[in-house]
This record gives structure tokens, sequence and C-alpha cells, in this order.
């Protein structure tokens, strides 16, 4: 971690995702900490995002869970604090919690993770107080989730988009159309993707355990999609999902 | 039933869903298969639960018998110290018989006589009357599984109603059974155990009702009175697949 973190920074990157439940929080905050430094940087100048799990909800304490994140993440504040599922029986009440910490200038946004309308809908008749800051949900050419993202922009709730190249499966891979313009563009594949994804202003959060690929997956600012080439990208759309939710969520 | 691996209860297949559904578009089918003891109340015990452990969330798994699951399978020397050791010995020389975990599922052809198939229909009828606590057939049925009935008509209520709200379509399929055991299923017990079950569930769903179809009482496509074989399973699946559609 701390060779990719360390190689990311140099290459511009500045915005990291970790979650309670992937286990890894503290080393993140260790690593992060410790690559900042020999960067030169500082905290301010990267951008945190970590979530809240479902065993935690269950549990209750959210203010004291965010006390932990902190804790792991050696640092006084996250940038974006997401709830990771809208666990059944429990969300209601951990958003009204999280509003709360909100309210404490503990995390500078709250958000939500892998809702979907029917559970935005249960949310909003829930009489929120603070609309969430930002939808996190698994988005990419296979899966435009068009109807969630015409709500979040009529609700001002910008997009951060997880499994943003689909893990580049086959279907993704292979694809013709991409493989078109990709040489069309003279750019990767994955780059044609990013690209797709900063052009509707959605915010793609990929994962690389390979060095090189953070400098091919920055490097998207020297081109530009046509409209027709980013509706020739959005017609691959298939509901496709490569994570179940209910299979993180049970009860979904 | 006769689609899943092992006989399984509409609580089991609601969990099942519960954790499964996402690999669903909207607009999916929801198979919700029904027989005869669907309604009644099946005790569930500790190898019912067990048979889940890795492959439906823990949060899921009965929490009567979880913990107790969970380790059984992380140790399966629990099951009997004794039994895994005398195993382990005939493996080693050579002595060990391996079950047949499919024992006849996956024939082609129907390995009974019509003889052997009327005695397993019997054979059926009598375990179902004993696992239920059912002493005749045609007499109402007993408070246990009057009590039973309404907690399942809550679950199959519950297993719609969560398929509708997600944008599936429930739909609930009777199974079809072999002619020697269908015989043995009288109007008023179908009536009884079945259609009422269902009527008494709201809203009401699509229901394909294979109980009747003779196409599907042939016991060619059996490996004993009650479950299909592979011809027969791949018969009927074609056959719900192009309904489903319609
Ligand atoms: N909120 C949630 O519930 C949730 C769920 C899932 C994920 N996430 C977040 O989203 C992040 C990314 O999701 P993801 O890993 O599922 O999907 P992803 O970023 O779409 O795909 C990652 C895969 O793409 C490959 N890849 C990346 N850049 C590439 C390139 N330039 N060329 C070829 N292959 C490339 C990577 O392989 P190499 O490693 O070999 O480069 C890796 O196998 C996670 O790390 C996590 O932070 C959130």
């Amino acid at each position: 971690m701390t060779e990719l973190v360390t190689e990311g920074l140099k290459v511009g990157f500045r915005a990291f995702d970790t979650a309670r439940d992937y286990s890894n929080e503290h080393i993140v905050g260790r690593v992060l900490e410790e690559c900042l430094k020999k960067a030169g940087l500082s905290r301010k100048d990267v951008f945190i995002t970590t979530k809240i799990g479902n065993s935690q909800q269950e549990k209750g304490d959210i203010e004291g869970e965010i006390e932990k994140s902190l804790e792991n993440l050696h640092t006084d504040y996250v940038d974006l604090w997401l709830m990771h599922w809208p666990y059944p029986g429990y969300f209601e009440k951990t958003w009204e919690k999280m509003e709360k910490v909100y309210a404490q200038g503990k995390v500078r946004a709250i958000g939500v993770a892998n809702y979907n309308m029917r559970y935005f809908r249960k949310l909003f008749s829930a009489d929120i107080e603070v609309v969430p800051h930002c939808l996190q949900l698994e988005h990419h050419p296979m899966r435009t989730a068009d109807d969630i993202l015409a709500f979040c922009k009529e609700k001002q709730i910008s997009i951060q988009a997880y499994s943003p190249l689909c893990r580049m499966i086959p279907a993704i891979r292979d694809n013709i159309i991409l493989k078109q313009i990709s040489v069309s563009k003279g750019k990767s594949i994955p780059q044609v993707i990013l690209r797709w994804h900063y052009q509707h202003l959605s915010v793609p959060v990929f994962k690389t355990l390979k060095p090189h690929r953070l400098g091919e997956n920055f490097n998207i600012w020297d081109f530009e999609l046509t409209e027709q080439e980013m509706r020739q990208i959005s017609s691959l759309d298939a509901d496709y999902k490569y994570h179940l939710e209910s299979v993180s969520c049970p009860g979904y | 039933m006769n689609w899943a691996n092992q006989p399984q209860t509409l609580i089991d297949d609601f969990r099942l869903l519960k954790n499964f559904h996402s690999i669903l578009r909207h607009g999916g089918k929801i198979l919700i298969s029904i027989m005869p003891f669907s309604g009644l109340n099946k005790k569930t015990g500790l190898l019912d639960t067990y048979k889940y452990v890795g492959t439906m969330d823990w949060t899921l798994l009965d929490p009567v018998f979880r913990d107790e699951a969970i380790a059984l399978r992380e140790n399966p020397l629990r099951w009997g110290k004794k039994k895994a050791l005398r195993q382990i010995v005939s493996h080693f020389l050579g002595r060990e018989k391996p079950k047949p975990l499919l024992n006849g599922a996956m024939d082609e052809h129907n390995p009974m006589t019509e003889e052997e198939m009327a005695e397993d229909a019997q054979r059926m009828m009598d375990g179902w009357a004993a696992e239920f606590g059912i002493n005749d057939f045609d007499e109402p049925l007993s408070e246990v599984n009057r009590q039973g009935r309404e907690i399942r008509i809550n679950v199959l209520k519950e297993l719609i109603d969560f398929s509708t709200e997600r944008g599936y379509e429930p739909i609930v399929v009777i199974l079809p059974v072999a002619k020697q055991l269908a015989n043995l299923f009288s109007e008023a017990f179908r009536e009884k155990y079945i259609y009422s079950f269902l009527r008494s569930v709201e809203p009401e769903v699509r229901t394909l009702d294979y109980l009747h179809d003779e196409t599907f009482q042939d016991p060619a496509l059996y490996f004993n009175s009650f479950c299909l074989n592979k011809r027969g399973r791949e018969m009927f699946s074609t056959d719900v697949c192009s309904r489903i559609v319609q």
C-alpha cells in the first residue's frame, strides 16, 4: 500500500476511499500519514472517504463509530462519511444519528452508498434534516442507473462511482464500441471509461494494485468524448451489477 | 422440493431470496414452489441450518441453530470423532464406500418399476403423516398444524410483498408429482393442504398449477414418486420458462 499511495500522490491522486468493513482503515491511516509526510503534503491536501457498516448500524452507537474511524485514520475529521448500505430496519435511524455527527463537524460531508430509488424514497419520507451530500453506487457503462442519477441531479447529490471500470470484465475489455472509441482517441479503454465518468460528473473511485496503472488512469485530461460517443458508451447499459447488493446486505 | 438441491421450507426459500435476489433485473420472476405440505408446521433442525452455512449470509441463518451449525462446519469432527476416525482408516485402507451424492437425480430414466413407485408413493405419504403428526389426511388440521399454517400464510405474504416491492413478479408454482403419488392426493386433500392455503394469502399472484397436469405425472420423468429426474426437470423447467414469459 505504501508503494501505491506514494506513486498515487506523485501522479496527482488526492482522494482515498475506505470503509470500516474493509478492515483496513487503520492501515490506510498509518500509510497515509507516512506517505503524506514523505511527499511534503498535509492532511488538508487529501480527501478521505470512509463508511459505516451494517454491524455498526446494528449496534447503534453511530457517534462512537466515527470516533473509532477517526482514530484508525489518524485524523480529526473525514471529508466524506457514507452509510455503506441501507441496512433494512436500521438505515433511517442511522441517518438521523449521522446528521448529529455532521453537525458536530467531525465529518465534512455525509452521504449514502448503494441506495436505489426505493431506499431514497424511504429515507426522504423519514423527515430528514440533511439531504445526503453524496451517493456512492456501482456505476459504469454497463450500469448507467439513469433513474438514480436523474434523482441525484435534482436533489444536488453528488455521485461517486464505485467499480467504475466494471472491474474490466471481458464484456468491457472486449467490447467493440469501447475498442473503437479507444482506437480513435488513442487512449486505453479504462481511460475512455474514466473520461466518460468525468464528463457526466460522476467521480470514479477505481482500484488498481499496479502502480504503473495509476499514471494511465490519471491521464484523461487531454481528450474529450463527443456527445455521440458519450451516448454510445451509455448504450452499453444492461443494468449489470458486478456486486450483488443483497449478498452484501441481506434483505436489501 | 423437486427443484431445490434438497427439500427446504418456505422460510428458507425466503431467506435465500433475501440473500440473492439482486442477481435479478427489474421485472425478474420469482418462482415460489409449493407442494402439499408447504403450508404446514415443518420443524427445522440443526441439519437444515448446517446445509446453508457458507452459502447463506450468517445473519440469515436460523438463530436457534446458527452457532452450533457454524461450529460444526468449522470443525466437522464434532459430528462424531469415532465415525470420522473409522472413515479415515477405511479411506487409507481403500475400503471407503462413497455414497452416491445425487441418488438417481441425474438419471435420464426412472430406475423404479410401477410397483416400486406405488410403494414409494405410500411410503412418502406415511413419512409425511409422521413428520407432520397427521393421523388421517381427511381430518381437520391439528392445532399445531393450524398455527404452523398461520405462520406460513404470513411468510408467503411477506415473500410476495418483498418481491413486488422490489419490482419482481412472484409466481406460485404448484409442483407436479408422479401419477402414483398424485392418485393418493384426493380432491379434498388438495383443497385442504394446497388450495385453501394459497387462497388465504393476499395479494393473489399468478399461479402455475402442475398438480393436475398429466404430462408431468408420467413416471418416466421421475426417479421416485416425488422427485423429477434429470429429463423430467429439463422438461419441466422448459415448460415453466415458456409459461412465465407469456
Ligand atoms: N460502496 C461500496 O459498497 C463499494 C463496493 C465495491 C467497491 N467499492 C470501492 O470501489 C473501489 C473500486 O471498485 P472495484 O475494485 O470493485 O472496481 P474497478 O475499480 O472498476 O476495477 C478494479 C479492477 O480493474 C483493474 N484495472 C484498474 N485500472 C486498470 C487499467 N488501467 N487497465 C486494466 N485494468 C485496470 C484492476 O486490476 P489491477 O489491480 O491488476 O490493476 C482491478 O482488477 C474499491 O476499491 C472500493 O474502494 C465500494
